[in-house]
């Protein structure tokens, strides 16, 4: 997970624990986008992350780029494909890179479908920390849920359900970075577990069991037709989900009117006093 | 407030004693023979090593021959830790000047008018570099404030043995609206709030200056203090030191925009930050806006 909070911007490394009780596919993938994700350094000014997976199951940022002291890194992976559902991968991405230079990031992605929630020919997820920082996605020919859409400007959620969230967008930043999160799906666990699944929830469920679990659930003796049901078939503890692809944090750039101190720094012209020394000295003063 | 006093001896600067000038014809009239003798007498005493106001050859406009008389080695030094007999009040308190700076190349004389009473001895060094804001010229004479005790104190240096240059910044400093604004050529670079002296230890008004910029290990309030050419008003002395008032941080914010230390100025880091980078000698007004 990205953390915020100081000019540089820190990562961590993420729990792999979950990964050991998914299935093969998605352990295949597991290992697949875990790669580079061990490199990640504590400190850094700006990193990008095509994929990744939280909660029930835990899968690295891959692949992962992050820019140390301005410089320039590119990480890249052909392809993931996990979950072969219905004959068809569940999560299928292509071409994914993620790029990090100084104060920018991006994550690019093509051919995008998870879970049939989220489809786009190509997917960008950037970030620039000049100019007191901006950020946004890029989205070619993409839809949620079939129904197409558009790079929104600011931050965009898709009310599906009160089981899923989804969101297009989501800024955050502080005084030090900004991050953008292109596309995530989450799954909440309701309050009301009695509720039965809407029609969409229903036709979803299955994909996501498989996706946590390994293997499509038999229908016929594991029902999805509540949330308390599809909740039990995902974890008895009814741990959170949330899929993300394309993320990028990018560090502010100093800001020259404000950061840079007003009394100038340049050595002084002729005939000008100079700048002072800082000398060591014990001098009691009034305090 | 200041507490000028003059010294124990005869004045003898034409300029700002009030002499008519028919008074120092008498007196030179009256010890001519004397004095040559005085001179002489020093000069074989000194063997060899002269004043500095007779390093530049007694010349300087306006110089009383006389000055050079007396051995600078009996003359306090002005520094911070000093009070001076017969140093001059601030003429002008909340005036500002050009922005010149002076900075002694050698130890030299500070005199109580131009050519006029040695008063004390202004060394080259004390907390960094010495630098001095001139208040005024006449002649080859600079008047400066100096750092020493009573606050507000002048003297007059030779130019000669001066290092003149310029500072384009000015600090003043607020103390109803507990506001300190930086000033660069005349336009407003930054203001920020601050907290001064309580009323039982009031930071002092007047005119003053950028003393030094120091780091103190014994203390850790401020990761760097800027004592300034002023003192306590009420505290002869403080925690050892000479009531030197000064411009520093605090680790709490919570006493900014409060009358709460011992006369100190305490700012913002971004205002030390900033304030750090202005040359010594700048001068800092104080008053009661």
């Amino acid at each position: 997970m990205i953390q915020k909070g100081t000019r540089r911007v820190k990562t961590s490394k993420f729990a792999g624990a979950g990964a050991a009780a998914v299935g093969a596919a998605t352990a295949a993938a597991v290992l697949l986008l875990g790669s580079t994700a061990a490199a990640a350094e504590p400190s850094v000014d700006s990193s990008a992350s095509v994929f990744r997976t939280d909660g029930l199951l835990s899968i690295s940022p891959s692949p992962y780029a992050e820019s140390r002291d301005g410089e320039h890194d590119r990480q890249s992976v052909a392809d993931v494909t996990a979950l072969p559902l219905h004959g068809k991968p569940g999560i299928g991405l292509s071409a994914l890179v993620a790029e990090a230079e100084g104060h920018r990031a991006e994550a690019t992605v093509a051919k995008v479908n998870v879970l049939d929630v989220l489809k786009a020919e190509a997917f960008r997820t950037w970030c620039d920390g000049a100019d007191g920082g901006s950020a946004g996605v890029d989205l070619v020919n993409a839809s949620i849920l079939g129904t197409p859409v558009k790079a929104p400007l600011e931050e965009e959620r898709f009310d599906v359900s009160p089981l899923l969230r989804i969101t297009l967008n989501q800024q955050d930043r502080d005084d030090d970075s900004i991050t953008v999160t292109g596309f995530t799906l989450t799954l909440v666990p309701g309050q009301d577990r009695a509720r039965d699944l809407t029609d969409k929830e229903q036709e979803i469920a299955p994909d996501l069991v498989g996706l946590v679990t390994g293997q499509l659930p038999d229908l016929r003796k594991t029902p999805l037709k509540t949330v308390d049901d599809l909740l039990r078939a995902l974890s008895p503890k009814g741990d959170l989900l949330k899929i993300t692809v394309g993320s990028a944090t990018c560090a502010l750039e100093a800001d020259e009117e404000h950061d840079e101190p007003a009394v100038k720094k340049h050595e002084p012209e002729p005939g000008e006093a100079p700048r002072p020394e800082v000398v060591q000295k014990n001098l009691p003063v009034t305090g | 407030m200041a507490n000028h006093t003059l010294p124990p001896r005869i004045r003898r600067s034409a300029s700002r004693s009030g002499r008519s000038r028919s008074g120092l014809v008498l007196w030179a009239g009256f010890g001519v023979v004397a004095l040559l003798a005085i001179v002489l007498v020093v000069g074989l005493l000194l063997g060899g090593a002269p004043s500095p106001v007779a390093q530049q050859g007694g010349t300087a406009a306006g110089a009383d021959p006389v000055a050079a008389a007396v051995d600078p080695a009996s003359l306090q030094e002005s520094t911070t830790y000093t009070t001076l007999q017969g140093a001059v009040p601030d003429p002008a308190p909340q005036e500002t000047t050009d922005g010149r700076v002076a900075h002694p190349v050698r130890e030299t004389v500070v005199h109580d008018a131009p050519g006029g009473t040695p008063i004390a001895r202004m060394p080259v060094t004390q907390i960094g570099d010495t630098w001095l804001p001139v208040i005024a010229q006449q002649g080859e004479w600079a008047q400066v404030l100096l750092p020493s005790r009573p606050s507000s104190s002048t003297g007059w240096l030779p130019l000669a043995d001066l290092d003149v240059k310029t500072t384009p910044y000015r600090i003043a400093v607020h103390l109803n609206s507990m506001k300190l604004a930086l000033y660069e050529d005349g336009a407003k670079l930054a203001e920020w709030t601050v907290g001064i002296g309580k009323p039982s230890a009031p930071t002092p008004t007047g005119r003053t200056f950028l003393l030094g910029a120091f780091s103190d290990d014994q203390q850790q309030y401020s990761p760097v203090i800027l004592p300034l050419g002023t003192h306590s008003p009420t505290h002869d002395t403080f925690g050892g030191g000479p009531g030197t008032v000064a411009i520093h941080t605090w680790p709490t914010d919570d006493v900014l925009g409060t009358a709460t230390s011992d006369g100190c100025i305490r700012v913002p880091a971004d205002a030390l930050r900033q304030l750090t980078e202005v040359p010594l000698g700048t001068l800092v007004t104080i008053d009661e806006a």
